[in-house]
């Protein structure tokens, strides 16, 4: 780890005039910042601690779910708000990491979480795939879009035909897909961006970038609490039971008037350079009877823009798959319990 | 444990590591000034003189206050195994995947690989040392005994301190699949799952007391 300065401000309007999220930046849990910068894939000259300085109280507000950014997962998870009645936000945040991550990592902190691509963790990976676009010519195998790349974890969606890195976390697909927005404090005030704005495609960079700017700090999580986000699921396809990125999952919700849906909300994760919301999905859903045919018509639009490099080709199906089973286990089952949660991710019979 | 000439195997690795640590800051240094191959990542920090930086921090460390005076890069296992010499915590990926450093601080189970040691100043931290009672070992360390929850043991320090905690948070004594769910930031290579479950549902009152390994006809009995 290269040298830095410490800080422990004592406001956030002190912490914000410093933080410029490259030469100086904010330290919340730390449980990604540490890890890249004894990587030396950041080397920030100082470091801001802002988890004393930022709110991490929950409360509702005007029908919103308002989480301070200084909020930890495990915190939110277990929150009188959250448990037990907003199913979608806790099991995004307790199937991601492990107990121990959840206890440190704070909510604005994890909505930044960046790509774990080799080719971004290791400053010794071969630079020359990034941004490598997709080949013409379909026939040639030496010019195969990612051939010979470690493209495990490259993004299939919002990839703009490049090689680009995958945004692996969990939370932050509910929050685009269920419509949250984000308070950003600067020393010129405050100002609210909605989530879906917030995330950009990678352009001209390896991985996403976010409307952030040079002494903003985000300060506040919202979301508004709908008849979907009570009728939610998150669904996490991994490697291992628990404990791993996810290969695919999805965030959804559906409002229902018999069997015809009225409100539906859909959010992916594992396969996109952000996280991902399906507005196509949902247009396929909404005002339609909630049947299996329906829900495959839904995937398949939300999959209809996937481009996977190579290796990265079974990813679609799997998505699709991930989305039909997660919009037939709540219409099915409503929402699930934990106890339903637990015998799903690690049922031995 | 000592050899012929007397060294003793901790110190001979401080040396080894010392000497690996001092050849690491060469390699940044040389980095910061801005050779050619030190790539997109660094240019924006060539020519840029950064030395060392120190904070003052104070841990009420398994119940004892602590002052320290460290450099600023300092993790919490660092501060544990190198300042304090404390060497129970163990250290394993370094990078948060494997739940060898687990430690409580205020409470709560966290990593200390990746817990900057500045960020928790004059919290409350406790260790594998600290939570026997003189020879009288905590309940979960005599469950891992009894159920033989290890091989190797080094996951073992982070399994029994993620374990006290999960026992707490009430997550231990339900289903087992929920006890595996929140026991599962911690990896053991050995894989002693099935006995470590065994140790922290024993111990959270799930299951009775008795070695996994015993046919079902001697195991109370024998256990008492």
């Amino acid at each position: 780890m290269i040298p830095f300065i410490y800080h422990d401000p004592q406001s956030l309007a002190a912490a914000c005039l410093k933080i410029d999220h490259t030469d100086t930046m904010a330290i919340g849990g730390g449980t990604t910042l540490i890890d890249l910068m004894k990587l030396n894939v950041l080397t920030p000259k100082e470091v801001i601690h802002v988890r004393k300085v930022l709110p991490s109280t929950v409360e509702m507000r005007d029908d919103n779910l308002v989480i301070g950014a200084a909020c930890t997962m495990a915190s939110l998870a277990d929150h009188t708000l959250v448990s037990g009645k907003l199913p979608v936000v806790r099991q995004s945040l307790i199937l991601a990491a492990s107990p121990q991550i959840r206890n440190m990592a704070t909510l604005g902190g994890n909505l930044l979480q960046r790509t774990r691509s080799a080719y971004y963790r290791h400053t010794d990976m071969p630079v020359e795939y990034e941004g490598k676009k997709k080949s013409k010519s379909e026939n040639s195998d030496a010019d195969a879009f990612g051939d010979g790349v470690e493209t495990s974890l490259l993004a299939l969606l919002g990839n703009n035909g490049k090689l680009v890195g995958m945004y692996p976390g969990d939370f932050a697909v509910t929050f685009v897909a269920f419509g949250g927005q984000l308070v950003l404090a600067s020393p010129n005030g405050e100002r609210i961006v909605a989530a879906r704005d917030f995330y950009q495609t990678p352009k001209d960079s390896f991985q996403y970038t976010t409307a952030l700017k040079p002494n903003e700090v985000i300060k506040e999580l919202r979301l508004p609490v709908t008849e979907t986000l009570k009728n939610s699921l998150y669904l996490k396809i991994r490697d291992r039971s628990s404990y791993s990125f996810a290969l695919a999952s999805c965030s959804v919700g559906l409002q229902m008037n018999g069997n015809r849906i009225v409100a539906a909300n859909v959010g992916i994760g594992g396969i996109a350079s952000i996280p991902w919301h399906s507005a196509e999905a949902e247009q396929a859903l909404v005002g339609e009877i909630a049947s299996d045919e329906t829900f495959a018509r839904a995937a398949t639009a939300a999959l209809a823009e996937a481009n996977p490099p190579s290796g990265l080709e079974f990813k679609v199906p799997l998505a699709k798959n991930t989305i039909v089973r997660a919009l037939q286990i709540v219409r099915n089952q409503g929402p699930l319990t934990d106890e339903q949660l637990w015998a799903m991710q690690h049922g031995r019979g | 444990m000592t050899n012929s000439d007397g060294v003793r195997r901790r110190d001979f690795l401080k040396g080894v590591s010392v000497a690996a640590a001092s050849s690491a800051m060469v390699v940044a240094q040389e980095k910061e000034h801005g050779s050619p191959s030190a790539g997109k990542k660094s240019a924006s920090r060539s020519n840029v003189k950064i030395s060392r930086s120190n904070v003052k921090i104070s841990l009420m460390l398994n119940g004892k206050k602590k002052a320290f005076d460290i450099d600023s890069r300092t993790t919490l296992v660092d501060l544990l195994r190198e300042n304090e010499h404390m060497t129970g915590t163990k250290k394993g990926c370094d990078h948060g995947a494997c739940g060898a450093c687990t430690v409580h601080v205020n409470g709560s189970r966290v990593l200390s690989c990746l817990t900057l040691a500045a960020t928790i100043d004059g919290e409350q931290v406790a260790t594998i040392e600290g939570i026997s009672d003189g020879e009288t070992l905590h309940p979960l360390q005599n469950a891992f005994l009894r159920c033989d929850a290890y091989q190797c043991g080094y996951c073992t320090p982070g399994q029994i301190m993620s374990g006290i905690a999960c026992i707490e948070e009430g997550h231990a004594e339900k289903s087992p699949g929920e006890a595996r769910e929140w026991m599962s930031g911690n990896l053991c290579r050995c894989s002693a799952y099935p006995n470590i479950l065994a140790a922290v549902r024993q111990t959270a009152g799930a299951e009775p007391i008795s070695d996994p390994a015993m046919p079902m006809s001697r195991k109370t009995e024998e256990a008492l």
